[in-house]
């Protein structure tokens, strides 16, 4: 049962690990709009309009 | 002959709603307005489109002006952007359209498109061409409001957003994490090693209990200071007295701990209510739109230069002279100083016929020009005005609405009491037996017995109806609003714009004989000579006749002799026959479904009558129906118009309405108290007369095409033409509380059951642990089978 005190704090700092990555996400304002982004992968020049733009 | 199209000709979505599907001259059907202009686009038709942009129109002159920026500007990476409520987004062509307007407008930088909430961002580095883009969009099919810079109110709100959903995912990773630990302990492990899980499992409940339960200590505060029953009375008191009872028991080195039950319980409650707050439109708040009276420009006479200057309308003062153009409304009351005017006061007071000033009448702001400039003196500033006035009671009604008391919370309310009842009955009958287990039962019984299936799966189903509606084009604020629509048993339509189109057009020609009224038509000869007499006429009626007349190609040729027949008429000689055109009042007799005439034209050639001409409004083809299905359904329908008794009853004769359910010639005023005077009434309207009785202690619908101040006093607005929308809304209402009242029985069949065996000592945390998460899952299955019915409500 000894291995409990090993797996037991990597479970921890998983767990500490994801909630940080998901608040930072959050501020990120990742979850903000979750529409849009889904329509605009289907548009093709998306990105090529706006190197054209940038040169 | 468009029935064969049931899906969009350029993206193949299948059209479900008609009404807002766009049909080309061709006959092909688009989904949207970015279907119909890419696909013409592709198909070459429109490049003019591409090539130049369209010009800016003067309606959006405001968009620019200083004061306006003032309040609606923000700033978006160093540069200067402006928020649009977007009606009419559907579809990735309407993104991908919209993502070209700095092709038209080469000053924007950015705009940004939030499908979810149909709002834009456009951001340019140099402001003046707001008013642009507004007119691109317009030009393009869209209908854009801007949305008021709240730079506090709207980063608080983000902020909120954010928290919740921060709230969510701790709560998700602690209580996955106290199941993990639970699990060995249900498992059967004993000792040591037990008692590092049980502290482990509360490490893991404290920022549940202390961080994520925080909206629901907050909301009981609030509901206890506002002395309204409330849903999270019993959760909270589950929550604090499982975690002191479990608290104890793991000091004492006891094993029955509830913290699993209970982090499972709060994350399941953030995560619906998360989804409920999601749905609901509160971006359309009171804060949203500022009137256009007040931020349009207008044209002030400057005696220094001699010229007009432009101003805003909010800086006139009384005594200004002010010029305004046709189609322009009218920016503070005053009188009129040009020798007359053609004006559509509908906006204001519900009348369908356009009326003529003459120099020295009074005018009212928020009316409209229809033919020819006007030069009005100020007599009352904006806010001063009748319209003014009005809107100021608007803000104060809604800011005074009663909130509704749920059906939850008053299920709530009496299960609570109900079970602390109980459980003060059964300690104090079981302590004289044994007191150790009468404490720990009766505490049983209070953890088990808390609705929480009631409160996680009644704002789930709740939020599917929302997000059903607002596929369909209706924007509903709060899910509170849909629980009153349930409740309805008065309905009240305003007249003009709701129920018709609410313009005043040609309708039709009739024989003299007013019979086979169809397909007549007088003879080019009649028709030029009709337009010939006409022009010369100042008459509003006159005017509407010349403007259709203009369409037919029509000549104008020379008229002599020309009266004005006192009492709307005018009498002149072309070609040498004597013509005389008298309006009048229609008689009642009209057949026709839809046709509202509320203008009969007779046409007398050398004294014989050879045609009428029918002008008024068209009722929008669904009101018969919906009148009817609301009848049927048992709510009474009532018309409350600001205009006359002849063309409000002729309305009514057509949706079989009886003479008491009209009510002609009203004020806003008396509409507010007519409508305050009825329990459970809704309301329904479009115009500025209407917006008072909306903000009412009812719930009220603004249909589409409404002026703002109706989308700021409804609580639902409806971007779909005509008003079956109404019934529609009904029917959801109804669904969904069958649903919640479904899940009510559940749940208190459940909690019942729970609590029987939880007084009679048979539950141990193994069973908490089990019921408390079948039951929740009972009704969230309950509420999607529930809620998938109503996918009817989509065909």
């Amino acid at each position: 049962m000894t291995i409990l005190y090993v797996i037991i704090p990597i479970a921890i700092f998983l767990v500490s690990f994801f909630v940080w990555i998901f608040l930072w996400a959050v501020r990120n304002e990742q979850f903000d709009d979750l529409e849009t982004p889904a329509h605009k992968i289907l548009i093709d020049d998306w990105n090529d309009r706006l190197k054209e733009a940038k040169i | 002959m468009h029935d064969k199209h049931s899906s969009c000709t350029h993206c193949g979505i299948a059209i479900s709603d008609r009404a807002s599907a766009i049909f080309s001259d061709k006959g092909e059907a688009f989904c949207c307005w970015g279907c119909e202009t890419v696909y013409k686009i592709l198909r070459k038709e429109h490049f003019s489109l591409i090539n130049k942009p369209s010009t800016k129109l003067p309606e959006y002159d405001f968009l620019d002006n200083d004061s306006f920026l003032k309040d609606y500007l923000v700033s978006v990476d160093n540069m200067k952007g402006m928020r649009f409520f977007v009606e009419g987004i559907q579809c990735t062509a309407c993104l991908w359209i919209i993502d070209q307007i700095p092709d038209w407008v080469p000053q924007v930088e950015k705009v940004h498109l939030n499908m979810s909430q149909n709002t834009l961002l456009v951001s340019m580095k140099e402001s003046g061409y707001f008013g642009k883009v507004a007119s691109v969009l317009s030009a393009l099919g869209y209908k854009a409001y801007p949305i008021k810079n709240l730079d506090e109110a709207k980063h608080f709100q983000k902020k909120e957003n954010h928290q919740q959903l921060m709230r969510l995912g701790i709560a998700a990773a602690c209580t996955g994490t106290i199941m993990l630990f639970s699990f060995s302990l249900y498992s059967g492990l004993k000792g040591q090693m037990a008692d590092v899980f049980g502290y482990l499992n509360l490490a893991f409940f404290i920022p549940i209990l202390i961080y994520c339960a925080k909206p629901f200590y907050n909301n009981l505060w609030r509901s206890l200071k506002a002395r309204r029953p409330s849903i999270d009375l019993p959760i909270v008191a589950a929550v604090i007295i499982g975690f002191v009872l479990s608290l104890f028991n793991l000091i004492r080195g006891n094993e029955a701990f509830y913290f699993d039950s209970l982090s499972v319980l709060i994350f399941l409650l953030l995560a619906s209510r998360y989804f409920l707050s999601r749905t609901q439109q509160r971006f359309i708040n009171s804060s949203y739109l500022q009137t256009f009276i007040t931020s349009q420009t207008c044209r002030r006479w400057n005696s220094e230069n001699h010229e007009y200057e432009q101003v805003p309308a909010r800086h006139l003062n009384v005594d200004d002279k002010v010029l305004v153009e046709e189609g322009e409304r009218i920016p503070a009351d005053g009188a009129v100083v040009s020798e007359w005017v053609n004006i559509n006061p509908s906006i204001l007071t519900g009348e369908s016929l356009p009326q003529k000033l003459f120099k020295g009448s009074e005018i009212f702001a928020g009316t409209q020009v229809v033919s020819d400039s006007v030069e009005i003196l100020v007599k009352r500033t904006t806010d001063n005005s009748r319209i003014g006035q009005i809107l100021k009671k608007v803000e104060e009604q809604i800011y005074n609405k009663t909130p509704l008391i749920s059906l939850t919370d008053k299920a709530a309310q009496y299960f609570s009491i109900f079970v602390l009842a109980v459980g003060a009955v059964f300690f104090s009958f079981y302590i004289t037996i044994d007191p150790g287990e009468a404490v720990k039962r009766t505490l049983a019984l209070i953890i088990l017995a808390c609705p929480c299936a009631l409160a996680l799966a009644i704002p789930l189903t709740q939020s599917l109806s929302l997000r059903k509606a607002s596929r369909k084009g209706y924007l509903i604020k709060n899910a509170e609003s849909l629980e009153k629509l349930n409740y309805v048993k008065n309905a009240f339509f305003d007249k003009t714009g709701t129920l018709t189109q609410g313009k005043f057009e040609f309708l039709k020609w009739k024989s003299p004989d007013m019979k086979e009224s169809r397909n007549f038509l007088p003879d080019m000869k009649t028709l030029n000579a009709i337009y010939s007499i006409e022009v010369n006429s100042q008459h509003p009626i006159a005017r509407t006749l010349v403007k259709y007349l203009e369409g037919e190609c029509v000549n104008k040729l020379p008229a002599n002799s020309l009266t004005e027949i006192p009492g709307s008429g005018i009498s002149g000689i072309v070609d040498n026959d004597h013509y005389k055109i008298i309006s009048a009042l229609p008689d009642d007799e009209d057949e026709d479904d839809s046709d509202i005439i509320s203008s009969l034209t007779s046409i007398y050639r050398n004294g014989d009558l050879v045609a009428h001409a029918c002008m008024g409004d068209m009722l929008h083809n669904d009101a018969k129906q919906t009148v009817a299905q609301l009848e049927n359904m048992g709510i009474k329908t009532y018309i409350l118009s600001g205009d006359k008794r002849i063309p409000v009853s002729s309305v009514a004769k057509k949706l079989h309405l009886a003479d008491d359910q009209i009510s002609p010639n009203l004020f806003p005023e008396k509409k507010n108290e007519i409508v305050k005077n009825f329990p459970d009434s809704l309301m329904v309207g479009d115009g500025a007369n209407d917006s008072l009785a909306m903000s009412a202690d009812t719930v009220s619908i603004a249909v589409q095409g409404s002026v703002e101040s109706c989308l700021v006093a409804a609580d639902i607005y409806v971007t779909k033409e005509g008003v079956s929308p109404v019934e529609d809304l009904i029917m959801l209402s109804k669904n969904t509380f069958s649903v919640v009242k479904r899940n009510l029985v559940f749940s208190f069949i459940y909690n019942s059951a729970g609590g029987l065996a939880a007084l009679l000592g048979y539950i141990s945390p193994l069973t908490a642990a089990i019921l408390m998460p079948v039951s929740s899952l009972t009704v969230l299955f309950s509420s999607l089978l529930g809620t998938k019915f109503l996918r009817r409500f989509n065909k």
